[in-house]
C-alpha cells in the first residue's frame, strides 16, 4: 500500500466550504422561524396569564416587575388592571433549583393583597397556581405539576366536551386563598401542613418552596408593586 | 437489492433499534409514553432523510479523510434545522417533551451510522428508501416500546386512557429501569419469532451482522 501524500490546507478548506455552507442554511432558517419561536413564548405566557388572573382588560405582559426573592429566584410579577385598577398579579418564578431534576416554572396569580388567588368558587375552587414548565418524574413528580385532564376511551367513545378553565389537581389547590406569613409552608413529611405526594418528596418540596416564594416576594414588595404599576 | 427489500430490511430484518441496538439513548429516554416515541422517530427520520440524500450526492467529492467531520456537520446542521422547526411550529407539550433529546440526534448513531454504512456508497435514490425505511424501523419500534411503557405506567395509549378505572400510576416501565426490562423482553421476543421461522426453514438464524467485514467506519478492516 504506499502512502499517499495527506494534502491539510485542501482537506481544511472543504472542511471551511462545508462548515460555511451550513452556517448559511442555518442562519436562514433561525431567521424563518425566529418570530414564531418568539411569538410562541409569548403566546404560552398569556395563555398562563389567562388562565391565574380574575378578568383583566389590560396588556399585563407589558407591565411587569421583577424581583429577587429570599431564595435567589427570580419572580417576575405582571400587573392585570380593570379599568386601571389592579386586580391581581401574576407571579412568574423560571429559575428554581430544587426540583428533582432541574427546574420547576410556576405562574402563581395573586390577589392584590398578595393572597393565592382561587378560580371557580364553592367546594370547586382551584388554586390560581399552574406549572408551566418542568422535567420531573413521568406518574411521580408530574401528579403534583400537571392539570391535565385525562382522556379516556369512554370520553372518547360518548364525545364528552372538555372540562373548560383548569383542571383540579388536589396538591396544587391546597394553595387557593393562602398568604405567605412568616413560617415558610411545608410538607407533611417535614412536620407541616401540606399533602406532598409518596415517592415525590423533593417535586412536593420544590412546588411548596416555589409558590411559597412567589406569595412572599409580593407581599415583601406590595408597596414597590403598586407604586411601580401605577 | 429490490428497492422494496431495501426499504422493508429497516423495518424488520435490520430494524436499527431492535435488531442493530443503535440509537440506544433516545430509545431508552424519550419512550416514556407513545406520543414522545412517535415524535422523536419522526424527527429522526427527518434528519436521516436530510443527511443520507447530501451525504449520498457529496460521496464522490468528499475526500476520505475528513468524511466523518463533513457526515457530522451535515447531520448537525439538519438536527439544528429540526429543533428550530418544531420550537417554531410543533406542539408546546411535544417540544418540552423531546427538547433535550433533540440536539442529541447528532450522535444518534442511527442517523451516522447509515451515512457511513450506506448513503457513502449507494446513489441518492436508494439512499432515500434506506433512510425512509431505517427511519420508519425506528419511529415503529419507538412508538411500540412507548406505547408499552404508556400502558403498562397508566393504563392509557397517546393520552388517553383506555381503562378509565385505573388510578394507580405503576413506575417501574415509566422508568429507566423499566424501559431496559421492556426492551429486553422485545429483543427477546424478537429473536424468539426469528428462531422459529429460521427452524420451519431448517436454517440456523443469524442476525443481520454489524461486524467488522461490513463496516468501514473506523478503517479497521481490509480496503473492499
Amino acid at each position: 500500500m504506499s502512502e499517499k501524500k495527506i494534502n491539510i490546507p485542501m482537506l481544511g478548506t472543504f472542511l471551511g466550504v462545508i462548515a460555511a455552507i451550513a452556517a448559511g442554511l442555518l442562519s436562514g432558517v433561525q431567521a424563518m422561524t425566529a418570530p414564531q419561536i418568539e411569538a410562541n413564548k409569548k403566546a404560552a405566557i398569556s395563555l398562563a396569564m389567562d388562565q391565574v388572573l380574575p378578568a383583566y382588560d389590560n396588556d399585563p405582559s407589558t407591565e411587569f416587575q421583577t424581583f429577587t426573592c429570599g431564595r435567589g429566584w427570580d419572580v417576575t410579577f405582571y400587573a392585570a388592571r380593570k379599568d386601571g385598577k389592579i386586580v391581581g398579579y401574576a407571579g412568574k418564578v423560571d429559575n428554581t433549583d430544587d426540583g428533582f431534576s432541574g427546574t420547576v416554572s410556576l405562574m402563581v396569580g395573586l390577589l392584590p393583597d398578595g393572597t393565592v388567588g382561587s378560580i371557580g368558587s364553592g367546594d370547586v375552587a382551584n388554586s390560581a397556581v399552574i406549572v408551566t414548565a418542568q422535567t420531573e418524574t413521568p406518574g411521580l413528580g408530574t401528579a403534583l405539576t400537571d392539570r391535565k385532564q385525562q382522556k379516556t376511551i369512554v370520553d372518547l367513545i360518548q364525545g364528552s366536551e372538555a372540562v373548560t378553565g383548569l383542571v383540579p389537581n388536589k396538591y396544587l389547590d391546597w394553595y387557593a386563598g393562602r398568604k405567605a406569613g412568616d413560617n415558610v409552608w411545608g410538607i407533611v413529611k417535614d412536620g407541616d401542613a401540606i399533602n406532598g405526594k409518596t415517592g415525590a418528596t423533593i417535586t412536593s418540596r420544590a412546588v411548596c418552596e416555589a409558590v411559597y416564594a412567589v406569595s412572599r416576594t409580593a407581599v415583601d414588595n406590595l408597596e414597590t408593586l403598586s407604586k411601580g404599576a401605577e | 437489492m429490490s428497492a422494496m427489500k431495501e426499504f422493508t430490511k429497516g423495518l424488520w430484518k435490520e430494524n436499527p433499534v431492535l435488531v442493530l441496538l443503535l440509537g440506544m439513548c433516545p430509545t431508552l429516554g424519550v419512550t416514556s409514553s407513545a406520543t414522545n416515541g412517535l415524535g422523536m422517530g419522526i424527527a429522526t427520520m427527518f434528519v436521516l432523510l436530510g443527511s443520507n440524500v447530501v451525504v449520498s450526492s457529496i460521496r464522490n467529492i468528499v475526500p476520505k479523510k475528513i468524511r466523518i467531520p463533513v457526515y457530522i456537520v451535515i447531520i448537525a446542521t439538519f438536527v439544528t434545522m429540526i429543533d428550530l422547526a418544531m420550537q417554531a411550529y410543533a406542539p408546546a407539550s411535544l417540544y418540552n417533551a423531546l427538547g433535550i433529546f433533540i440536539p442529541l440526534i447528532v450522535v444518534n448513531c442511527v442517523v451516522l451510522g447509515r451515512a457511513e454504512a450506506f448513503a457513502s456508497k449507494n446513489g441518492v435514490g436508494k439512499s432515500i428508501i434506506d433512510a425512509l425505511g431505517m427511519g420508519l424501523g425506528f419511529t415503529l419500534a419507538l412508538v411500540a416500546l412507548g406505547g408499552v411503557r404508556e400502558f403498562l405506567g397508566s393504563g392509557s395509549l397517546f393520552q388517553i386512557k383506555l381503562i378509565p378505572a385505573w388510578q394507580i400510576d405503576f413506575m417501574l416501565p415509566t422508568s429507566a429501569p423499566g424501559a431496559f426490562i421492556i426492551l429486553g423482553l422485545f429483543l427477546a421476543g424478537m429473536n424468539a419469532l426469528n428462531i422459529r421461522k429460521a427452524r420451519k426453514e431448517g436454517k440456523n438464524y443469524k442476525a443481520a451482522s454489524m461486524d467488522c467485514s461490513t463496516c468501514n467506519i473506523c478503517d479497521v478492516g481490509e480496503e473492499k
